[in-house]
């Protein structure tokens, strides 16, 4: 306990002593350093940032009897991010860092000790707790049309909000935030490749290749759930640890299953252009990807006592390969005044998980993605009083599988039950700028047509001058009830939105960028 | 007795007509250059006259509610013929298109082989007679601008540092942000008129933030089209890390970010002058411009400083350090369509080429809203192509009602560049990375090495001396 206050002490004395630094500097741009502070490095900048990030519940767990979580505050983090770039000749690099510390609130700590029912006390601030280099990389312009990223880094493919069909490359670590925090960026998991695209000027296109070699931490291959409990986990498993990171939970990680070895490559390529039809530009894309993501990021869970997995445990999430071909377009529709976006995925022969207690570790089925979204910017001034035009976004997407039936008990990604032939989820956003886009005020809601029950996420951005950034959202999850049928591992069966209907919740981002 | 006292009206008459002279003589006079108009003298030389032409002639309403209000100075320097000057090949082309186009009953170009032939400003503005036809002249003027501007020319690049000022409290925000400008039709000089992928292609648009670190790569890319179309928008969502196009039916009429100015604003005007209900010249005048500040490639770089801008004293927005020549000008009314904020926009044409000093703008009770000027300053080493050319030295908004002025120091300019055509959706990720900055401090470091045009050889040097160890 003492070694633990101290190194808080310390860390909380650092972060101190930096915002006052940055404070009484003032920064206007940024921290350029001289450019002979070290010869071979020019235009050498570092910018970042330093949040905190709290959360408060509005619910209390029906799970916990002892503690209740309503009004308790289910987060408290300081994350510092630093990302830097400088030049050496024609190479540009770039490297991004960040440092998160939770201080672990009472509700935490609760759920922490709740965890030790398996026999596995799960160590909430050993998930949460990270100081990393997230991306580094370096850009080649090698000619005029070919250039290469080279490193750690996110590549996002697709049009897509919130859900992916063909952006099949990177997970997402949402060990520490499951909400929908619009910072894609910040909780993408990067992966090593060699990314290399090549312009066709003449025909308004790129193509893009990507290859990962088998370099790097195994973990950063897929979704990150906290399936080690806490607040963020599904309900009924906040105070439960089903497979955690050091392997101390009632499952484990297996990124070497079989044939699901993440030691061996991913690659792809995409071809994206424009197309000029008349004066309607179109733009499109067309896909190919062999790597873990397709039709869905998140590990697959498999019993398998004939080919365990680390410390002999045959409870496994793994990450068989998945082959996904995809394509989308995009344009302009003149008398709706909207962009429309069209995409589909399909990934054959789907590895997924059906049966735990059965002879066969997976079902395979072909899976295919579909999404349809509009977007446009409605000038609302006159009655709003915005000062710019506002955003309405909406989508459908579809994750269907022909051959499923709720009897085959296709076990969902996102633990809320089992798939049936379609899932459709339809999501809008509505956003409205004030005091010359200074504040922005607005909201997401998320429906689930398959199975029913939504969400409603009120959200509330403002910038202050240039350095200060402050964030508010509401995470209100309702209906998505459960059906009354027990689901894998005796989980009772809702949407994705029944699950998180306990952990309604106030959200503040504060930060200090530089 | 009636014939007595006709006689004294006569004389006294006489006497009062060569009087007359006198009296005017002595109340109006020609000023010197050197002379700074202002709040507290505005009324004893407002009828004198600075080369001839009377100050309150010059002063337009949006200068004079500067000068009376907001406390604006401004220092008279004589006119130099020389000081407005471009490319040869640009008059060139402009030349060369003597009689050959002419306006539809939609006041549009007729000719279609223009928008995919035509070289420069479709219509000579020496050919064009605005007291015969107000509403035709103020058509093809706008036509010429939009075309063929030559502040904008075949492309522009430029690098600014903006700042929002609120009257009570100095600078309230700073952003950063790339413009750039890519002609994609009436192209003049050796290359091909047009260089778009169809037909009406008419240029690749893009405004950008580059700082501070949350914005950059936020911004805009638009293809336009030269037949009214609705733009083909794309933006880049930087937390997401893709780009993606965006509803810019009409954006054009949205404010650009966090700004004072429209995005119909750049330049006095941006969107498609058909979208306008009409067009008409006002008149000719001479106003005062600035045309001589120096080349923005050698200004300081850092933000928005007290150099150019009084920041010291409320309300933190008067140019200083700027000095004004009269110089000819069409006075220029555009009436915009009912969606569009504006009821109108006045602005104010060179008579010699097709661009625009400053614009007033009205809301839609007619009563003024806005003023946009920009003051100018010559390559002193040339444009890419080695010609004569202005650059904008700065962008400057004043939101009279909300009493806040959007300043856009600009610190890097190049026009004409090779280099800078073939722009696609992708340059918003280029510039969210810091490679397309790289790129333009790469451009200016090559810019800075070159020799100075003769005529302005003497003033580079002073600068570089005074500025630069």
């Amino acid at each position: 306990m003492k070694t633990r206050s101290l190194t808080l002490s310390r860390v909380g004395k650092a972060l101190g002593a930096l915002t006052l630094t940055l404070l009484v500097a003032q920064p206007v741009w940024a921290i350029k350093l001289p450019d002979n502070f070290l010869p071979f490095m020019t235009n050498w900048t570092v910018h970042g940032w330093l949040r905190e990030y709290a959360a408060w519940y509005l619910t209390d767990l029906p799970e916990t009897k002892n503690f209740n979580e309503a009004g308790s505050m289910s987060m408290n983090r300081q994350s510092l991010f630093v990302h830097t770039q400088w030049w050496t000749g024609p190479l540009h690099w770039t490297v991004r860092a960040r440092g998160d510390f939770e201080i672990l609130t009472d509700m935490q700590k609760n759920l922490q000790d709740l965890t030790a029912v398996t026999g596995n006390r799960a160590d909430f601030r050993n998930e949460y707790d990270r100081v990393r280099l997230r991306e580094y990389f370096i850009d080649w312009q090698a000619t005029s049309r070919l250039h290469f990223r080279v490193g750690r880094q996110q590549v996002a493919w697709g049009q897509s909000d919130f859900f992916h069909a063909t952006n099949v490359i990177d997970g997402y670590d949402f060990s520490w935030r499951k909400f929908l925090d619009p910072e894609a960026d910040q909780v993408r998991k990067p992966l090593i490749m060699v990314n290399m695209t090549y312009d066709f000027p003449r025909l308004n296109s790129h193509v893009q290749m990507l290859v990962r070699p088998p370099i790097g931490d195994p973990n950063w291959i897929g979704n990150t759930e906290p399936t080690f409990g806490g607040p963020w986990a599904n309900d009924g498993s906040h105070g439960f640890n089903f497979v955690s990171r050091n392997y101390s939970g009632l499952g484990v990680y297996n990124y070497h299953y079989r044939d699901s070895n993440v030691n061996d490559p991913d690659y792809g390529l995409r071809w994206k252009g424009i197309a000029n039809l008349f004066n309607h530009q179109l733009t499109y894309a067309l896909m190919y990807y062999h790597g873990h993501g397709g039709f869905y990021q998140d590990g697959t869970v498999i019993y398998d006592p004939v080919h365990p997995g680390p410390g002999g445990n045959p409870l496994q999430m793994v990450f068989p390969f998945t082959d996904t071909v995809g394509g989308s377009v995009s344009g302009f529709i003149r008398s709706i005044g909207s962009v429309y976006r069209v995409g589909a995925a399909y990934t054959p022969n789907r590895k997924m998980s059906s049966d735990l207690n059965g002879d066969k570790a997976f079902t395979e089925e072909d899976a295919y993605n579909f999404f349809f979204g509009l977007d446009s910017s409605p000038h609302l001034q006159k009655w709003l009083h915005t000062s710019n035009a506002s955003l309405v976004s909406m989508q459908v997407f579809d994750w269907y599988i022909p051959g499923a039936d709720e009897k085959d008990e296709i076990v969902r990604f996102d633990g809320s039950g089992y798939f049936a032939k379609h899932n459709i989820i339809t999501t809008i956003i509505f956003k409205n700028p004030y005091f010359f886009d200074n504040l922005n005020l607005g909201v997401i809601g998320m429906a689930d047509l398959t199975e029913g029950g939504g969400m409603v996420i009120p959200t509330l951005d403002y910038k202050y001058r240039t350095h200060w950034r402050f964030h508010m959202e509401f995470d209100w999850a309702m209906g998505g009830g459960y059906s009354g049928r027990t689901g894998p591992g005796g989980t009772k069966i809702g949407s994705v939105f029944g699950s998180l209907r306990d952990d309604r919740q106030l959200f503040i981002r504060v930060g200090y960028q530089f | 007795m009636l014939s007595n006292h006709l006689r004294d009206v006569k004389w006294y008459g006489l006497i009062g007509m060569l009087m007359l002279p006198v009296a005017f003589a002595v109340q109006a006079k020609e000023l010197p250059e050197g002379t700074v108009i202002s709040a507290s003298n505005y009324q004893q030389i407002a009828n004198d006259t600075f080369e001839g032409h009377t100050i309150k002639s010059m002063i337009t309403p949006a200068i004079k509610l500067q000068i009376m209000k907001y406390g604006t100075k401004i220092p008279l320097v004589h006119s130099n013929p020389q000081d407005v000057r471009f490319s040869p090949a640009w008059s060139k082309a402009m030349k060369a298109n003597a009689g050959k186009y002419t306006l539809n009953s939609e006041h549009k170009i007729a000719q279609q082989s223009f928008f995919t032939k035509g070289h420069g400003a479709p219509f000579p503005m020496n050919t064009i007679d605005w007291k015969k036809n107000p509403a035709k002249a103020g058509w093809k003027l706008v036509w010429d601008y939009w075309f063929a501007s030559p502040v904008r020319t075949n492309n522009w690049a430029a690098i600014g540092n903006e700042a929002m000022v609120k009257s009570d409290k100095g600078i309230i925000n700073r952003v950063q942000a790339i413009n750039a400008v890519e002609s994609l039709d009436a192209r003049w000089g050796n290359g091909p008129a047009h260089t778009g992928a169809s037909a009406s292609m008419h240029r690749n648009f893009l405004l950008v933030l580059t700082k501070p670190f949350d914005v950059a790569g936020i911004g805009i890319f638009n293809v336009q089209f030269s037949d009214g179309s609705p733009s083909a928008g794309y933006v880049y969502l930087r937390s997401l890390r893709r780009t993606r196009r965006t509803a810019s039916g009409k954006s054009w009429v949205d404010p650009q970010p966090q700004a004072d100015l429209l995005n119909d604003d750049s330049g006095g005007l941006q969107g498609y002058p058909a979208w306008y209900k009409s067009w008409k010249v006002l008149g000719t005048k001479y106003v005062l411009v600035a045309v001589t500040q120096p080349d923005v490639n050698y200004r300081d770089q850092g933000p928005v400083n007290g150099a150019f801008i009084d920041l010291a004293h409320a309300p933190h927005w008067n140019m200083i350090n700027t000095e004004y020549q009269p110089r000819k000008v069409y006075v220029i009314q555009g009436i915009p369509p009912d969606y569009h904020p504006y009821g109108k926009k006045v602005l104010y044409m060179d008579t010699q080429y097709p661009f625009f000093y400053y614009g007033e703008f009205y809301d839609k009770n007619m009563k003024l809203w806005k003023l946009w000027y920009t003051p100018f300053a010559p390559y002193w080493n040339g444009d890419c192509k080695g010609q004569p050319g202005l650059e904008n030295f700065a962008t400057y908004a004043v939101d009279f009602k909300a009493k806040r002025m959007t300043y856009i120091k600009q610190v890097f300019n190049a026009h004409n560049c090779d280099v800078l055509d073939g722009m696609q959706p992708t340059v918003l990720k280029r510039a969210a990375s810091g490679s397309l900055l790289k790129k333009f401090n790469k451009m200016q470091e090559h810019y800075l090495s070159k020799p100075p045009l003769p005529q302005y050889a003497e003033i580079e040097k002073a600068w570089v001396a005074k500025h630069q160890k």
